[in-house]
């Protein structure tokens, strides 16, 4: 299986997430980024709202693998999962959903903060995808 | 509630001299807590027993979603359960040695 990191907390080998940094740096929406260690920052719109993103590569997040998170780092805002490699389930898409935490990869993670309730944005092959199994 | 255990890739498929790291699956009923937190402590179990392993955690409907037994050609090892955990998993790690 091409796993990256199979460990929590699924960091890239490389140890660092420049690509992400980088792209967040130059978001309209993104007035200042905090590297907090261990793939956590806080990204602090220019609402003033204050995110926690928790940024990993995990081949296959699921809702164990979130309240692994959640019992590591506490609450997070947003969970990006990085690597084209990796992905997550559907039940973990809905499970944060519900609880109001964005689960994304990074091109969905821009898209995400230009809206209000980021955590509810979906692409529209995910729309469709959704709504064909009736889970929209 | 229970929970059952697989072993995927070169350790459980090929040759288990040469594989660097063991793989295994925890396979959840479903994602109620209580299922859920059964699977992490399992994991964390294994972890601390068995420095090479990397273990996978996912609920039965997550599975079926990706497939992930029959493309991770995964075998199946053992069913845990809480009242159990500690000596079935000791259990599996003895065997393994």
């Amino acid at each position: 299986m091409p796993a990256t990191n199979d460990s929590f907390p699924w960091l890239a080998h490389a140890g660092n997430y420049k690509f992400f940094e980088d792209k967040i740096d130059f978001h309209f929406q993104v007035s200042k980024l905090e590297n907090i260690g261990q793939g956590l920052y806080e990204i602090t719109l220019k609402t003033g709202r204050v995110l926690r993103v928790f940024i990993c590569e995990c081949y296959s997040f699921s809702v164990a693998e979130y309240q692994e998170v959640v019992q590591h780092l506490g609450t997070v805002d947003v969970i990006i999962i990085n690597s084209i490699w990796c992905g997550y389930t559907t039940d973990a898409k809905f499970h944060c959903r519900n609880k109001k935490i964005g689960l994304f990869n990074i091109r969905d993670f821009m898209v995400s903060l230009n809206i209000p309730n980021f955590w509810l944005y979906l692409d529209k092959s995910d729309t469709e995808r959704y709504t064909k199994e009736g889970l929209l | 509630m229970s929970i059952e255990l697989y072993g995927f890739g070169s350790y459980f498929n090929s040759n288990r001299e040469i594989a660097n790291d063991i793989d295994l699956l925890i396979l959840s009923e479903d994602v109620s807590t209580d299922s859920i937190n059964f699977s992490i402590r399992c994991k964390s179990y294994l972890i601390q027993m068995l420095q090479s392993a990397h273990v996978v955690m996912l609920s039965k409907s997550e599975e079926k979603e990706l497939d992930f037994k029959n493309k991770s050609k995964a075998i199946f090892l053992k069913r845990i359960s809480p009242e159990q955990m500690d000596f079935q998993l000791s259990d599996f790690v003895r065997q393994l040695d």
